[in-house]
């Protein structure tokens, strides 16, 4: 086994059977399928490989140490809302509340349906696998102990009104309720790949650089024969040595669905779908205020949902717990008056709705290769998310909310129970939101149809050889649930199909 | 530049009786001054393109034409507030950068977490596997 972190002036040369570029839940998940397998696989990852110890306990460490760019990516259109991801060994799996949901039946039939792939044969092979995942990521409801009070507060709102609710499965083992999710989980407790897959496939004789960002994949005509970049440090981001990895059998494209097509578009790949096809589930949270302590520092971040509105009107309700530093941005204004404003911070809850956005983007590259989003939520979207937030209002009035915080200009500050109509009449304008997005789908989707996909059902692209996809660039739809569970289940079925071909 | 950073996210989180400000508080200064060398240009771009717009807009919030760093505490706080809430989209986006960056080094004080009760964070390590 070996790995290659920054390395400042050598060139690295190294082959193998397949190249993986990427280690969150889709490249890790694919290249475990590979090397247990058999399959010599060198994995790439434009971040570091940071274990637990190595986790910043902050959230300026996390961004600093954990996220793409310091979290500078935005999507570009009407508004400018920041994107979400991790950028380290094991990618947004190290950064995300570990959240496990199977893939949903109706999102097979709707692939099958308007996109010629997916049907009960694919649902049948994903849920296995899915059932595989569960076990070796130590799949768990989260403890009632480890809930927090937030998420207590929206299980009991949702049992009072009726409405659907469910404490959050995740790839937790042994949650201490730290609510520490976003920093990594010093205490070790989540399951992200580096902590489970990544080494697994070491063992198996694989290797893996970190620090080690692609810039493009070697084409041999139409063939994929590896990929080649340069290193680039962590904390500095100055450039070192150039790094080139050939692959005997094939490249796999697990980047993310920002990364992955700015990729295959500076090596050159044609297709008239890519960049195209980007979706995600952008979510607002809105702050309700209690008459005694709710204290987000205590709890599993996200502890509980609700799918009860998945279908129809379209999003999702869940809670999620923010370190204080978070809480306080997400307050209106400055000085004295936001200073009067944190005070009721230990207070608070934060809940969540996303929405199940039907609003597609493209995906460029920008200046210095890093992606360009172009996205903008239309008005049925934004009507979604409207009525997601009241709502998510409503259930904090349900359990005793003084008032909420809605976060929406044009409203006021405070809302109270009696003003929850003032929802109905604010404007759906994208720019008065405060939007997080998060979930990414597409931009290198998979399809029957080579016109408007650019991959097929197993993730092989279409017109090349030996070039794959394999993380959630290749999702066609988005799904109205965490989507973790389903990049991973999709990447082992491609790698299932890469290894039944090539045998 | 580094003052005047540190004078406009003190004027986002001024602190009060209960809580020290950014500028007042242990860990706050020094992380922006680790803030400022570290992020990517980006951040730092938009950060200083923040500090500007605040530092010279008083004249369109509170009427006075001066610059921020120059007004009473109450008329710095009052213009803070407005030009980080105001209705004008793109300002309140620069300002948002503002607004994150003074609460992320004024958030993990040691005596801010204490007095809401928390757990000072232990050092971050920076580290990573093959690090040299």
């Amino acid at each position: 086994m070996t790995h290659q972190a920054f390395e400042p002036k050598q060139h690295i040369q190294w082959d193998a059977d397949y190249v993986v570029i990427g280690t969150g839940a889709g490249g890790a998940a694919a290249a475990s399928e590979l090397a247990r397998g058999g399959a010599e696989v060198v994995m790439v990852e434009a971040g570091p490989w940071r274990d637990p110890s190595d986790y910043p306990a902050s959230v300026y460490g996390s961004f600093r140490d954990l996220f793409d760019r310091w979290g500078t990516t935005v999507t570009r259109g009407k508004a400018i809302w920041p994107i979400i991801q991790g950028s380290c060994v094991g990618g947004s799996t190290v950064i995300n509340s570990a959240i496990v949901v199977r893939t949903p039946g109706d999102i097979f039939d709707q692939w099958q349906r308007e996109h010629g792939v997916g049907g009960d044969v694919l649902a049948e092979r994903v849920w296995a696998h899915q059932d595989r995942i569960e076990e070796e990521l130590f799949v768990e409801t989260t403890r009632p102990d480890r809930l927090g009070r937030s998420s207590e507060l929206a299980a009991a709102a949702a049992q009072k009104m009726g409405i659907e609710g469910h404490l959050m499965r995740r790839s937790v083992k042994d949650c201490l309720g730290s609510a520490g999710c976003l920093q990594g989980c010093r205490h070790g407790k989540k399951q992200s790949t580096n902590l489970q897959w990544v080494p697994e496939v070491l063992a198996r004789g694989g290797s893996i650089l970190s620090c080690a960002p692609v810039q493009r994949i070697v084409m041999e005509g139409r063939r994929a024969a590896g990929v080649e970049g340069r290193f680039r440090h962590p904390r500095s981001r100055r450039k070192g040595g150039c790094f080139t990895v050939r692959a005997r059998k094939g490249v796999l494209v697990a980047a993310s669905s920002t990364h992955t097509p700015c990729i295959l578009q500076r090596s050159g790949i044609k297709s008239s779908a890519l960049g195209y096809g980007f979706r995600a589930h952008p979510g607002c949270a809105i702050p309700g205020v209690y008459p005694d302590p709710v204290g987000m520092d205590f709890g599993a971040t996200q502890g509980w949902a609700s799918v009860e509105f998945r279908k129809t009107p379209g999003y999702k309700l869940e809670t999620l717990n923010l370190p204080l530093e978070l809480a306080a941005v997400r307050l209106k204004g400055g000085g004295s008056a936001l200073m009067e404003r944190i005070e009721e911070l230990p207070r608070m809850g934060v809940w969540v709705a996303a929405c199940r956005a039907n609003s597609s983007g493209r995906v460029t590259n920008s200046f210095g290769g890093r992606p360009a989003v172009h996205y903008i939520m239309d008005q049925a979207d934004m009507h979604r998310l409207r009525d997601g937030l009241k709502k998510t209002a409503e259930l904090h009035f349900e359990m005793g909310a003084t008032h909420v915080l809605p976060g929406i200009q044009g409203l006021p500050y405070k809302l109270t129970a009696d003003e929850l109509h003032r929802f109905d009449s604010v404007s759906t304008s994208p720019k008065a939101y405060t939007v997080i997005i998060s979930h990414l789908f597409g931009g290198a989707v998979m399809g029957a149809d080579p016109k408007t996909s650019f991959c097929d059902g197993s993730g092989k692209a279409y017109g090349y050889d030996g070039l794959y996809i394999a993380d959630a660039a290749l999702l066609p739809t988005n799904l109205g649930v965490n989507p973790q569970h389903t990049i991973m289940a999709m990447a082992r079925v491609v790698a299932e199909d890469i290894l039944e071909h090539n045998s | 530049m580094g003052w005047l950073t540190l004078q406009a996210l003190d004027a986002v989180i001024p602190g009060n009786e209960k809580v020290p400000g950014l500028a007042a508080s242990q860990r706050g200064p020094i992380v922006v001054a680790e803030l400022r060398r570290e992020a990517p240009f980006e951040m730092r771009l938009v950060l200083s393109l923040a500090v500007w717009v605040w530092l010279l807009s008083p004249i369109f919030t509170v009427w006075v034409p001066l610059p921020a760093v120059l007004l009473s505490k109450r008329l710095k706080s009052l213009h803070t507030d407005r030009i980080t809430s105001t209705s004008f989209y793109l300002i309140r986006q620069v300002s948002l950068v503002l607004k994150q960056v003074a609460g992320i080094a004024w958030g993990q004080d040691p005596e801010v977490r204490a007095a809401y009760q928390m757990a000072p964070y232990p050092e971050d390590p920076g580290s990573w596997k093959g690090m040299s």
